[in-house]
């Protein structure tokens, strides 16, 4: 099947001061889950944040294509960044993190805040998130009963949850997810594999997801780093 | 002997002692400023530090019973002040299921407070020993009775201290929670308009304010404290003279910038890994929080103008309008030249800082005549 890529990673290169970890590093990823495979330390969680614009590269470009598949812009990926569609992350920083969304990190990354105020922040930096949408994801992960309590209070599971919740409900092309069974319970897996396995999520998002565990939904691709 | 002690009171010493070096660490900046500008007062003070205890023989019962008990507290405070960084949340949460047993607790607690008490000891025995060197008419029928009382005073701090930490390590007793709203049963997001302003709430306001952070507080004090230092240096009540209450105005108004600023920093430096991927223009962000880190130096400013001017109007006596109008100038400008360079050494911001203390402190010596 042919590949409509929506990420275009090129040359790109990375170290930390004690190793490098991507040199000349290319990729494209399409709409779909994407499985991004690996040993502790390989730099799956790093090529997350590159791809979200949280760690800026040392060279290398990272595209987002911003057009729906189907569109006549999509065959421009490759190229320069000229047409209106083709968002390089680093010219276009700001419109390519409103396209992207990465759901990371087992610890709350912003303690003091109440799970209301952490949800109220990122909708209010996604103004185009249904909120609807949120609110159904809410209720599914039955986290509609801690939306007062502080973020530290919430056990590892609930936290992740509140963080997949947000992720499933914003209005992204590109969905980043590192480890999102962490800490789930069985029901919460069970309707995880339900939504990344949704098709009309598939044909319009690009989601890559790093996990340990086989995810069990249909996969675009799978990588092995 | 350190090396035979049980684990556990080890431990807690070193944790003591890595919590200490990083207060020392974070007031570093602070102290010098303060050494500085304000180094022989300072030492003066150090020098009467014992002689509450030294003259409360000399006193009727309540008063000298007053007296020993604002010494003690006043020894105690560093235990208030310092128990949650003693005591870390996260290690009490970590410790209190484990088998420690109560009287080692206590010993722990007691030998973490003597750590505390160790350098206040010493400066309590140089002051003791200056005042019975200089050996005044007062002191001499009562010395005896004044060291006791100075080292009574001394042991019922550490013990203060001591009780201080215990009441932090304590479980909490298992409460009912508050019946509060019933759970919410759907989510709707509130709207945050102006965007800006609820980021800067939300990431710059509310951490200080949250959990075990006390820079809410510390800011709060600082800002008090300059404002009736302000007000006490405009109506200047005998016998101090006026430029003692402007150094002291000179002083908190830059500590009170200072500290705020270096909060704002620190948290800058926390957030700006964190919202590298928020679609928003962070720099526009890091800035405005800068920029309401003036904002208490700002009320103080305006109080000090507010009670010039009412002085003014009411034909204050040696009061010098000029030399007021000069004072909110210089000091606008100190605010400014403290919060605004981003890469400056800490070496040179403290040189910014204690210029700017004897810059307004000799201004302001000029205010009444």
């Amino acid at each position: 099947m042919e590949l409509t890529p929506v990420l275009h990673i090129g040359q790109l290169h990375f170290e930390y001061a004690t190793r490098p970890l991507f040199r000349q590093f290319d990729l494209e990823l399409g709409v779909g889950v994407s499985w991004l495979r690996g040993d502790n330390g390989a730099g799956k969680t790093t090529l997350l944040k590159l791809a979200a614009g949280a760690l800026a590269p040392h060279a290398g470009v990272i595209r987002l294509h911003a057009a729906p598949p189907g569109s006549a812009g999509n065959n421009d990926v490759g190229g320069k960044d000229s047409g209106a569609d083709v968002i390089d992350s680093r010219q276009s920083a700001l419109r390519y993190r409103q396209l992207s969304f990465y759901c990371g990190g087992e610890a709350p990354q912003l303690p003091w805040l109440t799970v209301r105020e952490f949800l109220d922040l990122h909708l209010a930096l996604y103004p185009h998130a249904d909120h609807a949408l949120l609110d159904a994801e809410l209720r599914a992960f039955k986290l509609l009963d801690t939306l007062a309590q502080p973020l530290t209070t919430l056990s590892l599971g609930q936290h992740k949850k509140v963080q997949l919740a947000l992720a499933l409900a914003l209005p992204v092309r590109l969905l980043l997810i590192d480890e999102p069974f962490n800490g789930l319970d069985a029901t919460a897996m069970d309707y995880l594999r339900q939504q990344l396995a949704d098709t009309a999520r598939c044909a319009r998002q690009c989601i890559v997801l790093t996990s340990h565990l086989d995810p069990q939904i249909p996969l675009a691709r799978t990588l092995q780093l | 002997m350190y090396r035979h002690a049980h684990p556990y009171l080890q431990f807690r010493t070193r944790l003591a002692h890595h919590a200490l070096l990083h207060v020392v660490a974070s007031l570093k900046s602070s102290a010098e400023i303060i050494m500085f500008g304000f180094g022989p007062v300072l030492l003066g003070l150090f020098a009467c530090l014992a002689l509450p205890g030294l003259i409360a023989p000399t006193l009727a019962w309540p008063q000298a019973l007053a007296l020993i008990a604002a010494q003690v507290l006043v020894a105690a405070l560093p235990a208030l002040l310092l128990r949650k960084r003693l005591h870390p949340a996260d290690v009490l949460q970590w410790s209190r299921p484990l088998p420690i047993a109560p009287a080692l607790r206590w010993q722990a607690d007691a030998a973490v407070a003597a750590m505390l008490m160790a350098p206040l000891t010493i400066v309590y025995a140089i002051s003791t020993a200056i005042w019975l060197y200089q050996w005044p008419d007062w002191l001499r029928p009562v010395a005896a009775a004044s060291v006791g009382l100075t080292v009574l005073s001394l042991l019922l701090a550490w013990g203060a201290s001591t009780l201080l930490l215990a009441q932090r390590a304590r479980m909490p007793a298992a409460t009912r929670p508050r019946r509060g709203a019933p759970p919410a049963t759907s989510y709707a997001p509130r709207a945050l308009r102006p965007l800006g302003l609820h980021l800067w709430h939300q990431l710059f306001w509310l951490p200080f304010w949250r959990a075990d952070n006390a820079v809410g507080m510390q800011q709060s004090l600082l800002l008090l404290g300059a404002l009736a230092s302000v007000a006490t240096w405009r109506w200047h009540p005998a016998p101090v003279p006026p430029a003692l209450w402007g150094a002291l105005s000179s002083l908190l108004l830059m500590v009170l910038t200072d500290r705020g600023d270096q909060a704002v920093r620190e948290q800058t430096a926390l957030l700006r890994p964190i919202i590298a991927s928020w679609p928003i223009r962070s720099a526009r962000l890091f800035f405005t929080a800068a920029a309401f880190g003036l904002l208490p130096a700002a009320a103080v400013l305006a109080g000090f103008a507010a009670l010039m001017l009412h002085a003014s109007a009411s034909n204050a006596a040696g009061l010098s309008s000029k030399t007021a109008m000069v004072w909110l100038c210089a000091a606008a400008l100190a605010q400014l030249a403290t919060i605004a360079p981003r890469q400056i050494s800490a070496r040179g911001r403290v040189g910014i800082v204690v210029g700017a203390i004897l810059t307004l402190t000799a201004i302001g010596s000029e205010l009444w005549n």
